[in-house]
């Protein structure tokens, strides 16, 4: 999807890769998230999609033309 | 469907950029190398909330002008701005005034005078056409209520032949309407 964005933004030679996916548990260590916010995002999602639902990639791509 | 204005998502995000505080640099230890963070100042690694390494995957030459689309408190910007030299020049673009203070502050830490740090809008680029080698952000995007539109400014302040290096998180389901109107899960 974010692959797709990009394509349509215009950009070319586009590349995905190191998708992975983060787990709940792994956000623990972003500062931005309190342990209550935390524990209650893990009653929030059903566990089933709690691992499979947050994914980490990168994008490279290119503007056409030359410089 | 937005749960969120545009207005409210942007007060909801400064507020918890411009509040947050770290005294480990755990995320950083997650994606840098140790001798990438030993050249930083630690308050640079210690407020990396970012989702990869996106200086890693850009392959930035000497001398290239780099934009860091919501710099936080500068580590891609810093790391790029070692990788362009002093012939070269790093943006570090933030909406929250704190951040783009704590990169300026650790540019100059860092003794770096190739780094210039602006407050603004990725969805509003405060640049001129075509004056940019390479845009790089790091979990940044997912942010923006407008996706498509930071993607055309990234678009529009890009050379021809311009690269974009981008980490980011995607959503592979749709989160249940309760996360979805939270303002916590909004700011991560």
């Amino acid at each position: 999807m974010f692959g797709e964005k990009a394509a349509k933004g215009g950009f070319k030679t586009i590349e995905v890769f190191d998708r992975r996916s983060m787990t709940l548990d792994e956000l623990a260590v972003y500062p931005l998230f309190t342990p209550e916010f935390l524990a209650w995002l893990k009653r929030s999602i059903p566990p089933a999609q709690q691992d499979r639902i947050i994914y980490t990639a990168h994008i490279r791509g290119k503007k056409d033309g030359h410089v | 469907m937005p749960y969120f204005r545009e207005e409210e998502a942007r007060a909801i995000i400064q507020d918890t950029y411009g509040h947050v505080r770290s005294d480990r640099a755990a995320v950083a230890e997650a994606f840098y190398a140790p001798e990438e963070l030993a050249r930083l100042p630690r308050g640079a690694a210690e407020l990396a909330l970012g989702v990869g390494h996106p200086v890693g995957h850009a392959a930035l030459q000497p001398g290239e002008v780099v934009l860091d689309l919501g710099c936080g408190a500068g580590i891609d910007t810093l790391l790029a701005a070692f990788a362009v030299g002093p012939g070269g020049r790093v943006i570090g673009l933030d909406m929250t005034p704190e951040m783009a203070e704590r990169t300026q502050q650790h540019a100059a830490a860092a003794d770096l005078a190739n780094v210039e740090v602006r407050e603004g809008l990725i969805e509003e680029i405060p640049l001129s056409d075509a004056s940019v080698d390479v845009v790089l952000s790091n979990g940044v995007l997912n942010l923006s209520t407008r996706k498509s539109r930071a993607l055309a400014e990234t678009m529009r302040v890009l050379r021809p032949g311009g690269r974009v290096s981008l980490s980011d998180l995607i959503l592979t389901e749709a989160l249940p309407e309760d996360v979805l109107k939270s303002p916590a899960a909004l700011a991560g």
